[in-house]
């Protein structure tokens, strides 16, 4: 991703909000409907925690959840709703509508009722934020073409990566299930001095010199996980190229499993990289080698499942995330028992998806699975520990359970100081999200201090156009941003008002 | 729905309409603030439809608003701040975007059929009694009655080539 682009989408999206906080303002007192897209949980909230941090004390503000099983707009402004002037209400839930398939009829009841609403809505004389997932707003113009038509404003957020929850990819190094020694034991010179022998000897396309090519690339894979590379960007690249040459060679020799290994672990490079497009192609062709040469239960299909996954999760493709989730949890299950920490991983991951799309309890109760495995067959200190302790606090964070969070994000920030040291993506992804909960809780001195520290990690390790790195600089700006516009709001309401009606 | 005028079948601006459109808007916003020339264009693009004239008029204002606050962070002075081009060009860019999502090919196909001929293959067609229940295509009447389409919406084909 070029620097320009994400710029751009930072850019694009302050340009956003500000219209949103604007039509807002200039709404209060008046019936609005406005439409607000967003796709990622924690970027909406931070948006709605904004505008209601910048029109407090002088509005009201409620926010209100849709009813799942009778998704009425109206119902749920009016059962929240007291205060019916110099107010604004935010109505959420609807990213969790029409996720269960075939079934699910609650996005038609949803439209539905939207289609109807107008008339029942005047009584609320109060700018309306509904905030809906991208995936619905074509759906919603076309089944509630009136309501559709009401709209006041409609405002776009892209989704900006976000450092929330840690997905661990899974590439097998952790040494449950391979014999191979791990990489880390051999050194990168080593290595290539190897390959330099492997290309003198057996020329340049035999398997010997394949096997050295996606070694090395897994070498420097490891290596950036951890943030332990010393020229990123040239060893990205030398992975990169690495991992192509080594698929070359194993296409043309015909070697299924390292080929659907090497295609599942350059995929994994590409969504370290951000790069989410690049890496599809290369998950499903992983996936698609694993099932035909080893099985639909082998332990490869379940990495490259998993892998898979993440990767949809990644894009919000959540409904495509799900089965394979499940699937990779299931063949882990039956190959590991249920309490391995390979099971523990995806019991993670399904976790997270699950926290996406706003089933909060089921995330709990498999974090809190996982947690346990971890702590009891591994130890309180085992790096993936950190990771979960990470995501456990975040559930807590959205679902207002703050001072529950804290605790777990203070232990995983230890662990992964102690464990991974100080240049560690997960060490920095505990502190960026930590210091949205002290931003959420108005503790915003300590909120400047982490985000700034994540900021430095991961310029380190990542570099500066890396999209976690622009999201947590982000983060950052948008805390100063919105602090110093809390004290400059006196002096803009002075200014006089454009009469919109 | 109150409807003016505004175009004959020559795609031209009948002016008596126009004047009547930038009149609504005069008593809406101050002339300082919304110059006469971008006024005319704002009417001009609403199709004479005056809930889409009032759209493109708060979403102009709503992106000045944003300018306003824009240079007040960067302390700049705000003195000759007003609804220009440039505001009016992103405000219907905006607006079209989010018209145009909703299209199918069909209702393209229909839309430009209805361009072509001032009237669709099918009146009775629904995909063409939606479009035109939700403005995308417009019915006017002088001495006759015919159709067209939604500025922003002839701007949107134009720009996809479908229609010169």
């Amino acid at each position: 991703m070029s620097e320009a682009t994400v710029n751009t989408i930072a850019e694009a999206n302050a340009e956003m909000y500000d219209r949103l906080l604007v039509s807002i303002e200039a709404g209060i007192g008046l019936l609005q409907i406005f439409i607000a897209v967003c796709d990622a949980d924690r970027q909406r909230e931070q948006i709605i925690t904004n505008y209601e941090r910048e029109l407090a004390p002088n509005i009201q503000h409620y926010r209100v959840e849709l009813d799942r099983q009778e998704p009425s707009l109206r119902h749920a402004v009016a059962s929240a709703v007291t205060e019916k002037e110099s107010a604004v209400v935010t109505v959420l839930g609807a990213e969790t509508l029409g996720l269960l398939g075939q079934n699910d009829e609650s996005l038609d009841k949803f439209f539905g009722y939207l289609q109807w609403t107008r008339e029942a809505l005047r009584e609320f004389q109060m700018p309306i934020v509904l905030w809906i997932p991208s995936r619905i707003l074509k759906e919603l113009a076309h089944k509630s073409p009136d309501f559709w038509s009401w709209r006041n404003g409609v405002f776009q957020f892209t989704t900006e990566t976000s450092l929330e929850i840690v997905n661990i990819i899974d590439t097998g190094i952790d040494g449950f299930y391979t014999d191979e020694q791990p990489n880390s034991v051999l050194s990168v010179e080593q290595l290539e001095s190897s390959l330099a022998k492997a290309i003198a000897t057996w020329g340049k396309d035999s398997r010997h010199v394949a096997k050295l090519y996606a070694q090395i690339g897994r070498l420097y894979l490891e290596r950036f996980g951890s943030g332990q590379l010393v020229n990123r960007e040239r060893e990205l690249s030398t992975a990169e190229d690495y991992f192509k040459r080594a698929i070359d060679i194993q296409t043309k020799l015909k070697q299924q499993e390292a080929l659907a290994t090497s295609l599942n672990d350059l995929g994994a490079l590409y969504e370290s990289m951000g790069r989410h497009n690049e890496a599809e192609p290369l998950c499903v062709r992983s996936l698609a080698i694993n099932e035909k040469q080893v099985g639909a239960n082998s332990l490869n299909t379940a990495i490259s499942l998993n892998n898979l996954a993440s990767l949809y999760k990644s894009m919000g493709k959540y409904s495509q995330a799900e089965p394979l989730y499940m699937r990779s949890l299931a063949i882990k299950k039956q190959q590991f028992g249920e309490n391995h920490p390979a099971t523990a991983l995806s019991l993670n991951n399904l976790a997270g998806l699950y926290e996406s799309i706003g089933r909060y309890s089921e995330a709990e109760l498999l974090y809190l699975q996982a947690l346990d495995i971890y702590e009891q067959q591994l130890g309180a200190n085992y790096p993936n520990t950190a990771n979960i302790l990470n995501n456990l606090a975040l559930l807590y964070q959205l679902t207002g359970r703050y001072a529950e969070a804290e605790p777990l994000y203070t232990r995983s920030l230890a662990i992964s100081e102690k464990q991974l040291g100080t240049n560690d993506p997960a060490t920095a992804t505990s502190l960026n999200n930590m210091a949205g909960l002290y931003e959420l809780t108005g503790r915003y001195e300590k909120a400047d201090l982490l985000y700034a520290r994540a900021v430095e990690i991961l310029e380190n390790i990542l570099g500066t156009n890396h999209p976690k790195t622009q999201t947590c600089r982000n983060n950052l700006q948008g805390l100063r941003r919105s602090l110093s516009r809390v004290s400059t709001s006196d002096s803009i309401n002075n200014l006089g008002n454009v009469n919109l009606r | 729905m109150p409807r003016v005028t505004v175009i004959y079948q020559t795609r031209k601006l009948v002016p008596a309409a126009t004047d009547k459109l930038c009149e609504i808007l005069r008593r809406r916003i101050d002339s300082d603030l919304l110059p006469a020339d971008i006024a005319l264009q704002v009417g001009a693009f609403s199709g004479g439809v005056m809930r889409e004239l009032i759209r493109i008029a708060q979403e102009c204002c709503r992106l000045m608003l944003v300018q306003l606050r824009q240079k007040q962070r960067r302390q700049e002075s705000i003195d000759n701040l007003q609804i220009d081009a440039a505001i009016l060009d992103r405000a219907l860019d905006i607006l079209r975007n989010e018209m145009t999502i909703t299209l199918s090919k069909t209702d393209r196909e229909i839309l430009k059929q209805t361009y072509t001929n001032y009237r669709p293959d099918d009146p009775k067609q629904q995909e063409f009694l939606d479009l035109l229940h939700n403005i995308y295509a417009i019915e006017y009447r002088n001495t006759e009655s015919w159709y067209d389409l939604h500025p922003l919406v002839i701007k949107q084909l134009i720009q996809e080539k479908m229609i010169p």
